[in-house]
């Protein structure tokens, strides 16, 4: 029902523009206002709080809106600076850190070893009840996580000690000192998502070429090779795409994971960003200081993905975007 | 295909010793993931007392009250009360101690054997009254012991507490002090929660909340989706730049926390809802989805007259039954396990607490959960017993779900990955 575009210049070339645009907009005027809802909450929920990270850089005060406030000392940055020189910050800036390398370091192997030996297993339906099993720690909460760890934990009443102690050994303070509480962290924490993190390497494993395999037995490899030569390679795109991820993330924190496993014992090992901000912010009413450190954390989290993007692409591989 | 003939040097040669390897691996994992629930479920279902004496490693154990423990009875069979006065003359404190039970052991120390009460009240300081021996001096004897006369010293490091108990009529009986407990099921724990209105309504709530913000934000990210499907749609880039920015850069928790301060929603049962109901990684799952019906039936539709909302309704959700049953669990599992925001937007409003924040103060409060117990000894172990039921009141739901859905999350967490 289109009206002839074939004329000439006569035709007001605005009028054209408006009645093309009229119709589409009759056509698909719906899309709009499906859009509508999307929209105004991603507005409200997340461009407006946008606004309010300026109190960065403003005095702390806890009635006046963001725009009434005065600015800052220091050109605006006295609550950054402020930060640094705040001990809890520091440690809690080493906490992320540390926990977050631990977790790349031991959690990102781990279930790409998962993935190639569930791939290995050649009785398919014990796989199946594998991977079944390995999937539920990734649906449990982190308090439910925590619950169990504690019980099964503690020093004289836990499973795991009551066994240590009938072998002789001393019994661990497993969440209780903050040397082992960091690599408890670290353990339940791929206990919780090896198994789910298995999935996208399981499907990148179907889709290497199974005739790669069979030409690799008629080479004479046995198993190792095939897995060193094939897999892995066939993998490496997955891989290279997940670590930037992961690497994106590395100042980024988990706040349910810490919250649910500290104790008041491990305090100077256990507060990450996330609850440092929570602590002095929400509970602590330090909004300036905690928004400070928020936005310094953001600003890093997206440098980091912007780089470890730039890398991979150079290294040959896809990006992210 | 030709049998024998070249078949036979792809033929695999049955099972190896490395598939015992790796199968030994698998079965280990899935050790490690099943037993710990295991452990909680026993614990939940054992005896109190098996729990403080940490008599629970697998299996859940109970006692057989009667014949377990010995109880001072009056003469008429009943358990008798004993009320200890207890001095303590180191500090001049004093405490009472009332308890129906009492375990008498015998303790053989330096070639002289003493009969030692010991009261199971855990309402009391455990240091002060973990064990309350029977001074010789005294002349107590096992077998009888006689009203307003019984003193007891307590010798707990340098402390001496000295103490009477005031003992009502009464006949001891002699019980050996090995008290093994054996194989049981005890479902006081779950009664006692389901009892309690606080729990119950928690567990209901939540799970009102998960369904509904299930349902809405599937609905949400369906919307939002579609429309970005369009190739046509004017404005596409600017929509999806937006959302996809919402991605990596978020602005924060208090600048979050200020906007739901402004808007009133501190508090309020709806924070648990709002702000997070749409997720960009969900929507982008969607969106793959939809790109993956082909275009022809869409073009039909609308030769046939149907705007693109009908087109919707009629066309893409009913053949996106897969994704949406996908996205229904993920929004419900986060839902459901979440209860970081409750912790920081919605504090002081107890009566919507989700389950997973009531189990978090209940873990990290050293008091018990509120228990009226006739029984007043053993409050501590079932304390923890509860504490079991209740992780196990907020674990159950899910992991009877998602084995189901397998093929579903599956087939979600790939999509979401290719995208990337």
């Amino acid at each position: 029902m289109a009206a002839p575009i074939t004329k000439t210049s006569e035709a007001p070339v605005f009028g054209l523009w408006l009645g093309r645009n009229l119709r589409y907009l009759k056509r698909y005027w719906t899309l709009y206002l499906l859009l509508l809802l999307p929209i105004v909450y991603f507005v409200i929920f997340r461009y407006v709080p946008m606004g309010n990270i300026l109190l960065a850089f403003k005095k702390n005060d806890i009635i006046l809106p963001v725009w009434q406030v005065e600015w800052a000392g220091n050109y605006g940055f006295e609550w950054f600076s402020k930060a640094f020189a705040d001990r809890d910050f520091r440690y809690a800036l080493r906490n992320t850190l540390m926990l977050n390398g631990l977790d790349l370091i031991l959690g990102f192997p781990a279930p790409i070893i998962l993935a190639i030996l569930l791939n290995e297993l050649a009785f398919k339906k014990f796989k199946r009840v594998t991977q079944t099993v390995a999937y539920m720690p990734h649906f449990l909460s982190w308090v439910i996580i925590a619950g169990l760890a504690k019980y099964l934990f503690a020093p004289t009443s836990g499973l795991v000690n009551i066994l240590i102690m009938r072998m002789g050994l001393d019994a661990v303070p497993f969440l209780n000192s903050s040397f082992h509480w960091v690599w408890t962290y670290v353990f339940l924490g791929i206990w919780q998502s090896v198994g789910w993190n298995t999935i996208i390497y399981l499907a990148a494993i179907t889709g290497i070429n199974p005739e790669l395999y069979e030409a690799a037995s008629v080479d004479g490899a046995n198993r190792m090779r095939k897995i060193w030569h094939i897999t892995l390679p066939g993998l490496k795109p997955t891989i290279v795409v997940l670590l930037i991820m992961s690497l994106g993330r590395i100042l980024g924190s988990d706040f349910d994971r810490p919250m649910a496993l500290r104790n008041p014992l491990v305090r100077d090992v256990s507060t990450v960003i996330s609850i440092f901000v929570y602590e002095r912010g929400i509970q602590g009413l330090q909004f300036s200081l905690a928004t400070a450190v928020g936005l310094f954390q953001s600003v890093i989290c997206v440098i980091f993905l912007l780089a470890a993007n730039k890398i991979a692409e150079k290294a040959g591989e896809r990006g992210i975007w | 295909m030709p049998e024998g003939n070249g078949g036979e040097m792809i033929k695999t040669t049955g099972a190896k010793v490395g598939d015992w390897i790796i199968a030994a691996i698998c079965f280990f994992l899935i050790l490690i993931c099943l037993l710990p629930v295991l452990n909680i479920l026993s614990r939940s279902l054992s005896d109190p007392l098996a729990l403080v004496r940490n008599e629970v490693l697998l299996l859940p154990q109970t006692y057989d009250r009667d014949t377990a423990f010995n109880y001072i009875y009056n003469e008429d069979g009943s358990k008798m009360l004993v009320t200890a006065v207890i001095e303590n003359t180191f500090d001049n404190r004093t405490q009472s101690v009332v308890s129906e039970t009492f375990i008498v052991k015998e303790v053989t120390e330096g070639g002289v054997t003493e009969t030692v009460y010991v009261p199971l009240n855990e309402e009391f300081d455990p240091l002060l009254f973990g064990k309350v021996e029977v001074s010789l001096d005294t002349g107590i004897e096992v077998d009888s012991v006689e009203v307003g006369d019984t003193t007891f010293i307590n010798d707990f490091d340098e402390e001496t507490l000295t103490g009477t108990i005031i003992v009502e009529d009464v006949e001891v009986r002699q019980v050996s002090s090995d008290n093994a407990s054996k194989l049981g099921v005890d479902f006081t724990a779950y009664t006692e929660i389901l009892k309690d209105s606080r729990y119950t309504w928690s567990l209901a709530w939540t799970a009102m909340l998960t369904v509904g913000c299930a349902i809405f934000s599937v609905l949400m990210t369906a919307i939002c989706a579609y429309p970005l499907t369009y190739d046509n749609l004017k404005g596409r880039k600017f929509f999806n730049t937006m959302i996809i920015l919402t991605m990596y850069f978020s602005a924060g928790t208090i600048p979050t926390y200020l906007l739901l301060k402004n808007l009133n929603l501190i508090n309020h049962p709806l924070v648990l809802v709002l702000p997070f109901c749409l997720s960009v990684f969900n929507m982008i799952i969607m969106r793959s989805y939809f790109y993956g019906i082909p275009l022809s039936l869409r073009e039909s539709a609308e030769l046939d007259g149907a705007g693109p909302v009908r087109t919707m309704i009629s066309i893409y959700l009913p053949l996106s039954m897969p994704v949406i049953a996908t996205l229904l669990l993920f929004y419900a599992v986060g839902r459901w396990n979440g209860y970081s925001d409750a912790m920081m937007f919605m504090n002081q409003n107890r009566f919507f607490y989700p389950i997973q924040y009531l189990l978090f103060n209940m873990m990290n409060n050293s008091m018990s959960p509120d228990v009226m117990l006739s029984d007043p000894d053993t409050m501590l172990g079932r304390g923890e017993s509860m504490r079991m039921a209740m992780v196990m009141f907020a674990m159950v739901p899910i992991i009877c779900v998602y084995p189901f859905l397998q093929r579903y999350f599956i087939a979600g967490v790939t999509l979401g990955a290719v995208k990337e």
